[in-house]
C-alpha cells in the first residue's frame, strides 16, 4: 500500500514526478538556440560584458556593438589601408587654417525607429558628450572641440580650439552617433536610448548574460547577412575555449596563447589571429633616482632580451616592437629605427658607468588584468637579476595599481594601450607630453616642441617626419622600453564564414559582413 | 523561545550594525579610488575633483558614513557609481541567480553526501566505504576553480554533455516572475526552460559543492559510526524495529547534528566560492558582481553586496539553531 505522507502526495506519486522532472531536464536540446526559428544565428562569445548600454561609457571601443553596430560613427579607421574611412559623413574637409573640419552626412540614412539622419543628430551627439555626466569619458576625445555648428540639413561643422591633423584619430569609431529626438526622451542610456543607424538593432539586453542583436532590414549599407547576434559575456579563457570546441559558441575571442595549442589541427574550428594594434611596454619612472641617469634606462633596455619573451613566454604569438608603436600606427612607425638589443654584458658596464656597479633593488609593477604579465615580469625580474638590478614582481589588484600610478609610486611598470589608430598620438602625449601626462611624470621640451608642431602640420609626408623624429628623440632619451604587440586570436566554427580582414587590428569583429553556411 | 527569538535578533542587528560600520571605512581605506578608476587617465584634475564632488566623495568620511546611514535606516542603499542604477535593484537582479545555484549545491551535497556517508558507515572498509574515501579525498585537494575548469574542458569542451556557461541557452528566455529560473519556468510551465536551466546548472552546482560532499561525507560517517554503537541503537534493534527505521530513523537524527552546523557553514563557504565559480562559468549572480564592484571601488554597492552577505549568513545560521532543536529535542533554549 503506498504511503500517503502529511501533505497528501503518495510516494508513488513523488517518484513519478521526480522522474517526469528528470526527463524533461534531459530531453532539452544540446545548447544550440533552443527558441531559434530558422533564421541564421550567430552565437558571439566576448570576454566582458558590455557592462552599461551607453556608447559613451567607455573611452575604448573594444566593445564593437554598440559602437559600430547597433550605432555608427562619422569615420572609421581601416587597419588594412591604413586610412580613414567614411561610415555616416561621406566626405569631409578641413577649413579655416586647420581649425575647421565640415562633415558631409550621407543623405540615405534612418535610425532604427524609421527617422531620417541629420546634421542635427550629430550635432546633438557631440554636444552631449561634451556635456553629459554620463559621456564623461569620452569627452578626453572631444578635448580641442570648441563648438558645433549645423550648416544646412546635412552638413555639419565641428570648430577646434587649435589646429590638430590628427583630429580624425579622436573621433574614429566614436562617438557613435544618437537620434537627437531620442536623447531628448530617454537619454544616452538604457535599452530606450539605444537606436542607432547601424546593421543590426538592439533586441535584448541582460547584464553579464547576453546582449542580443537583430537585422536592421532598412539598413544604408551594405546589409547584415546573419539575422541575429548573441553575445554571450565569458571573462574565463578557458569556458571561451570549452564552449567553442563543443559548438556550444561559434565565435571565441581573445584566445590566450597557451590555448592556442589546444585548438589548433581541430577539423571542426579555425583559428584567425592578427597583429593587434596594442602596445605593451615598459615605463621606467623619471623621478626615481636611479633612472634619472639615462645610461641605468639604457642597461635596463640592453638587460631585458624581448625575443626571448616573446618566443619563450609568449610562446611565439605576439611581435617584437621595435620602438614605442606597432607598425599601425603607419604615420610615426619608422622603419629603420631599432631600439636597444639585448646585451647583458653592455648593460652590467653602463650601470658601472652610472655608478652602481652593483646593481640596485627595485619593485617592478604588473598589472593582473593580463594573464601574461606575470609570467613575463617574471622572465624580465630574471633577466634584470643578471645584470645586478635586482627586481621583485608586484602585482598588485587594478585599482590599487592605478592608485599607485596616478601618484607616480611605481618606479618600474608595464602598461599598454589599445585602439591606436595611424599616428598613435593619443597613447604618445599620454605618457610622453608633459602636461597631459602627470603621472608618467615625463618631461622634454624637445619632444614636447616636436609633438605641437606637428600637430599642426596638415602635410602628410612633413607631419609623418615630424612624428618620426619625435620616435627617434624618445629612442635616444630612453624613458620606456617597447615590449611587443600581441597577436590577438578568435576562434571560428566552421560553419562562419569570415571574409578577410576580421578580425582587425583594433580587435573588431565586423559581424555585418559575416555569414554563416 | 519568544525570549531567544529577541535574544537572538537583537544580537543580529548588532553584528549587522558593526559590519556596515566596518565595511563603510573598510572600502574606503583600501588603495584605489573610484574617480580614477571610472574616468579615463587623461582626466583633468578639474574633472576628477567635479565627479568627487557630484558622489559626495569630497565630504568629510563622518558626513559621507551619516548620509550613507540615515538612506541605510529608509531601506535605500544608494545608487551604484559605476551602474548609475539603485543598488538594490542590482542585488534583485542578481541574489536569485547566486541563492539558486547555492541552494541546488546544497541539494547535490545532501543527495550525494547522505547515502555515501551512511553506506561508509554501515559497512566500513565495505566498497561504499572506499568510494566514500576517494570522494572525500578529491573533494578536498581539487580547489573548486581547479574543478570547475576540468569539468568545463572535459563535459563541455571534449564531450559536449552539458553547458559551460549562463544560465540559459543563447537566445533563450524564461520570464522573470522571482528571478529564481527553476521557479519562473516551473510557473510558467516552459518544460523546456526547465530542463535548460537545470542543465546549466549542473557543472557549478558540482564545482560549489565538490569541497561539501567530501566534508559531508566524513562528518556523516563518523557521526554514524558514532550513532550505531550508542545503546540506544541495540534497544531499538532488539525491539525488533526494521534495520532502515533503526538507521535512517533513530542513528541518522543524532549524526546529523553536528552535520547541520557544518551546513550552515557550508553556505557560508559557497557563498564567498561564487565569487569564482561564478566568473569562471559567467553566471550572472552576485558574486560577480562582487568581483566587478570591487575592482571598481564602487563604493555603494560594495557596501550593499557585503551587507546582503552578512544579512543572509546571520539569517541562515539563525535558522540553524533554531533547527537543532526540531532535530534533538534535548536541545533546548531556556
Amino acid at each position: 500500500m503506498a504511503t500517503r505522507g502529511k501533505r497528501g502526495i503518495t510516494r508513488r506519486e513523488a517518484l513519478k514526478a521526480g522522474a517526469a522532472a528528470a526527463v524533461a531536464a534531459t530531453a532539452a536540446p544540446a545548447y544550440r538556440v533552443y527558441a531559434q526559428t530558422g533564421r541564421k544565428t550567430l552565437v558571439y562569445a566576448k570576454n566582458e560584458d558590455i557592462g552599461l548600454l551607453n556608447p559613451f561609457a567607455v573611452n575604448h571601443a573594444v566593445f564593437e556593438a554598440l559602437d559600430n553596430h547597433i550605432c555608427e560613427p562619422l569615420v572609421r579607421f581601416d587597419y588594412d589601408t591604413g586610412t580613414f574611412e567614411p561610415v555616416l559623413a561621406e566626405s569631409w574637409a578641413i577649413e579655416n587654417a586647420g581649425r575647421t573640419w565640415v562633415f558631409r552626412i550621407r543623405r540615405d540614412v534612418k535610425f532604427h525607429d524609421g527617422s531620417p539622419l541629420t546634421a542635427e543628430d550629430v550635432r546633438a551627439t557631440f554636444d552631449r558628450v561634451q556635456k553629459d555626466p554620463k559621456a564623461i569619458r569620452q569627452r578626453v576625445n572631444l578635448g580641442n572641440v570648441e563648438r558645433t555648428e549645423v550648416r544646412d540639413a546635412h552638413t555639419v561643422a565641428l570648430h577646434t580650439k587649435r589646429p590638430q591633423a590628427g583630429f580624425l584619430a579622436y573621433i574614429q569609431s566614436r562617438p557613435p552617433v544618437l537620434s537627437r529626438a531620442v536623447m531628448e526622451k530617454h537619454g544616452i542610456e538604457g535599452e530606450k536610448a539605444m537606436v542607432g543607424t547601424g546593421p543590426y538593432r538592439l533586441a535584448e539586453y541582460r547584464r553579464d548574460e547576453q546582449l542580443v542583436m537583430e537585422r536592421h532590414p532598412h539598413y544604408w549599407g551594405e546589409k547584415a547577412k546573419i539575422d541575429r547576434v548573441i553575445i554571450r559575456p565569458m571573462p574565463d579563457a578557458n569556458t571561451r575555449v570549452a564552449a567553442l570546441m563543443a559548438g556550444q559558441v561559434d565565435v571565441a575571442v581573445a584566445i590566450p596563447p597557451f590555448d592556442v595549442k589546444r585548438l589548433e589541427g581541430r577539423s571542426d574550428l579555425r583559428l584567425l589571429a592578427v597583429r593587434d594594434a596594442r602596445i605593451h611596454i615598459l615605463f621606467m619612472n623619471p623621478i626615481v633616482p636611479q633612472f634619472q641617469d639615462k645610461r641605468v634606462r639604457q642597461a635596463v633596455c640592453h638587460a631585458i632580451d624581448v625575443d626571448g619573451i616573446v618566443r619563450n613566454v609568449m610562446e611565439g604569438r605576439a611581435y617584437k616592437l621595435s620602438q614605442l608603436v606597432g607598425p599601425t600606427q603607419l604615420l610615426t612607425y619608422d622603419p629603420n629605427l631599432q631600439w636597444h638589443h639585448h646585451n647583458a654584458e653592455r648593460a652590467r658596464a653602463l650601470l658601472a658607468e652610472a655608478g652602481f656597479p652593483n646593481g640596485f633593488d627595485i619593485d617592478l609593477h604588473v598589472y593582473v588584468s593580463y594573464a601574461e604579465y606575470r609570467p613575463i615580469a617574471l622572465a624580465m625580474a630574471e633577466q634584470l637579476g643578471k645584470v645586478g638590478i635586482r627586481a621583485t614582481v608586484q602585482t598588485p589588484e587594478a585599482g590599487v595599481f592605478r592608485n599607485k600610478w596616478f601618484k607616480s609610486e611605481m618606479p618600474l611598470y608595464m602598461i599598454s594601450y589599445g585602439n591606436v589608430a595611424q599616428d598613435g598620438t593619443a597613447f604618445l602625449y599620454t605618457y610622453f607630453r608633459s602636461g597631459t601626462a602627470p603621472r608618467s611624470k615625463y618631461r622634454n621640451p624637445e619632444v614636447d616642441r616636436l609633438f605641437d608642431e606637428q600637430e599642426g602640420e596638415f602635410d602628410r609626408a612633413r607631419r609623418t617626419s615630424l612624428l618620426r623624429r619625435t620616435m627617434q628623440l624618445l629612442k635616444e632619451d630612453v624613458p620606456a622600453l617597447p615590449l611587443y604587440n600581441d597577436q590577438y586570436t578568435v576562434g571560428v566554427r566552421n560553419r562562419v564564414v569570415v571574409p578577410k580582414g576580421i578580425p582587425t587590428a583594433g580587435e573588431y569583429m565586423w559581424l555585418w559582413k559575416m555569414d554563416t553556411a | 523561545m519568544k525570549r531567544l527569538l529577541a535574544e537572538r535578533a537583537v544580537a543580529a542587528l548588532i553584528n549587522i550594525v558593526l559590519v556596515v560600520v566596518l565595511i563603510f571605512l573598510l572600502v574606503r581605506l583600501a588603495p584605489g579610488d573610484p574617480v580614477e578608476l571610472l574616468l579615463p587617465v587623461e582626466a583633468t584634475a578639474e574633472e576628477r575633483a567635479d565627479l568627487a564632488r557630484h558622489w559626495g566623495l569630497d565630504r568629510p568620511l563622518p558626513a559621507q558614513f551619516l548620509a550613507y546611514a540615515a538612506n541605510l535606516a529608509r531601506g535605500d542603499m544608494g545608487t551604484s557609481l559605476y551602474f548609475q542604477v539603485p543598488v538594490r535593484h542590482l542585488l534583485a537582479e542578481r541574489l536569485p541567480p547566486s541563492l539558486e545555484l547555492i541552494a541546488c549545491a546544497l541539494i547535490l551535497i545532501v543527495v550525494v553526501a547522505m547515502p555515501l556517508g551512511v553506506g561508509a558507515a554501515l559497512r566500513p572498509q565495505g566498497a561504499v566505504d572506499h568510494l566514500s574515501t576517494t570522494v572525500a579525498i578529491c573533494g578536498l585537494s581539487l580547489p573548486p576553480f581547479w574543478l570547475a575548469i576540468l569539468l568545463i574542458l572535459v563535459f563541455g569542451g571534449y564531450w559536449n554533455l552539458l553547458p559551460v556557461s549562463g544560465r540559459i541557452s543563447p537566445g533563450g528566455v524564461i520570464p522573470r516572475f522571482t528571478g529564481f529560473q527553476v521557479v519562473d519556468s516551473l510557473a510558467s510551465g516552459d518544460w523546456r526552460g526547465l530542463g535548460d536551466t537545470l542543465r546549466h546548472l549542473v557543472l557549478p552546482a558540482v564545482s560549489l559543492a565538490g569541497v561539501g560532499i567530501a566534508l559531508f561525507t566524513r562528518l556523516l560517517r563518523s557521526g554514524m559510526l558514532e550513532a550505531l554503537r550508542q545503546d540506544y541503537v541495540l534497544t531499538a534493534r532488539a525491539k525488533g524495529l526494521a534495520e532502515g527505521i533503526v538507521v535512517w530513523k533513530h542513528a541518522l537524527r543524532n549524526a546529523l547534528i553536528p552535520v547541520l552546523t557544518a551546513w550552515g557553514l557550508a553556505f557560508t563557504f559557497m557563498l564567498s566560492g561564487a565569487v569564482i565559480i561564478e566568473t569562471i562559468f559567467a553566471w550572472p549572480g552576485i558574486g560577480r558582481l562582487a568581483v566587478q564592484a570591487i575592482g571598481n571601488r564602487d563604493y555603494p554597492l560594495v557596501q550593499g553586496i557585503v551587507l546582503t552577505f552578512v544579512v543572509l549568513v546571520i539569517g541562515v545560521h539563525l535558522v540553524i539553531d533554531f533547527l537543532y532543536a526540531f532535530i534533538d529535542p534535548r536541545i533546548r533554549y531556556r
